[in-house]
């Protein structure tokens, strides 16, 4: 590539901080009660 | 220094990661189905381009990744596509835009860049018999091929803008 001009200025473009959304627990299943046969 | 350097960001996601980076506009030329860098024949593997290596042809060899200060290394690209088309011509390359982040030395008409993920290609009258090649970049790379018009001064595109 060409042709730019001079340089004149240094920045730096960091990724944003995205807050992670909170892991919400799955219910517990309710056991399954065993039924004699 | 400078603080009236353009400084025209977009938001894209990078793997998983938001980033406000910088626009600016780039152009390659083709083969194989990929894009590939005007002056260093390296080829665009995918949306996001590796880290910027400086090479020997930069004239500096004291490290290893660009854009460092005095040297010529990084992602070149130009604040305006007009600085594109002037520079190489409409017939013979593929123009389109970019959007930069990492460590970036803003220059006057452009900036080098460490990072860069292309946004968009051009598609113009005389691109007419590659036509079917840019559709083919453009569907490789998963981004809008836009049909613009280099003559007009104002002529800028943001997907995400309208």
């Amino acid at each position: 590539m060409a042709a730019i001009g001079d340089e004149e200025e240094t920045i730096t473009i960091e990724p944003l901080e995205v807050p992670t959304p909170e892991r919400v627990p799955e219910p517990e299943k309710p056991q399954r009660e065993l039924v004699p046969a | 220094m400078s603080s009236s350097l353009p400084d025209e960001r977009r938001l894209i996601n990078v793997n998983g990661q938001w980033i406000d980076g910088l626009v600016g506009y780039r152009c390659w030329r083709s083969g194989g189905g990929l894009l590939r860098s005007v002056v260093k024949g390296s080829w665009l593997q995918q949306v996001h381009a590796d880290r910027a290596l400086c090479t020997p042809y930069s004239g500096v060899t004291s490290h290893v990744h660009g854009p460092v200060e005095g040297c010529k290394c990084g992602y070149f690209a130009w604040y305006s596509p007009h600085s594109s088309w002037e520079n190489f011509a409409a017939r013979y390359f593929y123009h389109g835009e970019i959007v930069a982040w990492g460590k970036i030395i803003k220059h006057e008409l452009g900036f080098r860049a460490e990072h860069y993920a292309l946004s968009a290609l051009y598609m113009h009258d005389g691109m007419e018999g590659r036509l079917e090649v840019v559709t083919q970049l453009a569907d490789r790379y998963d981004v809008p091929l836009v049909r613009v018009d280099p003559t007009s001064p104002g002529m800028k595109y943001f997907p995400d803008r309208g």
